[in-house]
């Protein structure tokens, strides 16, 4: 593990527009937004449609994926300029479906979605 | 005399009325619900076997549909064309596969209609025994009314219970959904779930690519089908994802 400081992002409202990004407006608008703090993710906006939208970092990468612990995951700056390429697919992966629960959960097909939006809508 | 004539010409008016509003109401009719009952059986089968089993496995990636089981329906039902070692099941589904009421209703007796489907394990299970149950009964006649009854008989007696991860792709280009425009609707694929609110998939909210289809609902199948363009067909070309 990289330094924590390197996984988080300066600008919590960027961190809060970047994790809202991941599904279209009439599903994030309403959503909970969660930021990652020193102490783990802090609820930023609280949402009223049972949806939660997050930026995640490379630890929900699998367990054996060499990324693990890429610090450019903390993704401060334009997600393009430092995420890695396998992981910059899943995000625009995860974008191109326009869903938080892809996003969310770092999914890498719409079977997932199905996973993902059971869990967080539990 | 005078008063004979126009008696005379205000029946025959009348009269006329009564013919050509009956003869609209049977043509508007007629529109509404084109295919009010079931056509002769020949109309829903397929002549070519292997053309059918050609189509049913369109509906999935090679990857997926070449090892795929495939079924091909016949006089007496669907019947085990060739079978899969995956645990998937292709068949092409007629218009009965339709919801019983609202729009799509309108082609549960079309015999144009052709839907290529190939069904997860999961969905093999828990969903596949729907079809067979719908085309038994349509097969042994029975009326739409029938029908719904013998579901609803079905679903407290002999239905398996959901299971998680049901679903099933329907990307083939050769589909045959709708009388309208090119026929083929869009690739995609569906998730089957318990009755749930669509929103909690973000269902047919602007730009959200996930729909809640008229299917089942509740009406009376206990189960909701969520769609997602699949963005291709299954021989790779595209289809363009059109987001209502």
């Amino acid at each position: 593990m990289a330094p924590l400081d390197q996984y988080l992002m300066v600008d919590r409202d960027a961190e809060i527009a970047m994790a809202r990004s991941a599904a279209p407006e009439a599903i994030s608008r309403d959503a909970d937004v969660l930021v990652l703090g020193r102490h783990g993710y802090e609820t930023a906006v609280k949402g009223k449609n049972g949806f939660v939208g997050v930026m995640e970092r490379s630890w929900m990468l699998p367990y054996d994926d060499p990324e693990f612990w890429n610090r450019c995951n903390r993704a401060n700056s334009v997600v393009h300029d430092c995420v890695d390429v396998h992981r910059g697919w899943r995000f625009a992966t995860a974008i191109r479906a326009r869903s938080i629960a892809l996003a969310a959960f770092g999914a890498d097909s719409a079977i997932e979605l199905l996973s993902a939006a059971t869990i967080i809508t539990r | 005399m005078d008063r004979k004539i126009v008696r005379t010409v205000a029946l025959g008016s009348f009269a006329l009325v009564v013919v050509l509003s009956t003869a609209w109401q049977a043509q508007a009719q007629d529109a509404k619900a084109p295919y009010p009952s079931m056509a002769p059986l020949e109309q829903y089968l397929m002549a070519d076997r292997n053309a059918e089993i050609a189509m049913a496995r369109s509906a999935a990636p090679e990857g997926i549909s070449r090892d795929a089981e495939v079924l091909v329906l016949g006089r007496h039902g669907y019947e085990t064309a060739v079978k899969g070692k995956n645990g998937f099941v292709c068949v092409v589904e007629r218009g009965w596969m339709s919801p019983f009421d609202g729009d799509d209703a309108v082609n549960f007796w079309n015999p144009k209609i052709r839907g290529p489907i190939c069904f997860n394990p999961p969905a093999v299970r828990s969903i596949l025994p729907l079809t067979y149950k719908r085309t038994d009964m349509v097969l042994a006649g029975q009326s739409k009314a029938q029908i719904i009854d013998g579901i609803k008989t079905f679903i407290k007696q002999g239905l398996p219970p959901l299971e998680p991860g049901a679903m099933c792709y329907m990307m083939s280009k050769e589909q045959y959904l709708t009388d309208e425009g090119h026929h083929n609707w869009i690739a995609h694929l569906m998730f089957f779930t318990p009755l749930m609110d669509g929103a909690v998939w973000g269902a047919d909210l602007p730009n959200s690519p996930v729909m809640l289809n008229p299917l089942f609902g509740g009406a009376p199948e206990p189960i909701d089908v969520f769609m997602i363009p699949a963005g291709r067909w299954s021989d790779g070309t595209a289809d363009p994802v059109r987001i209502r």
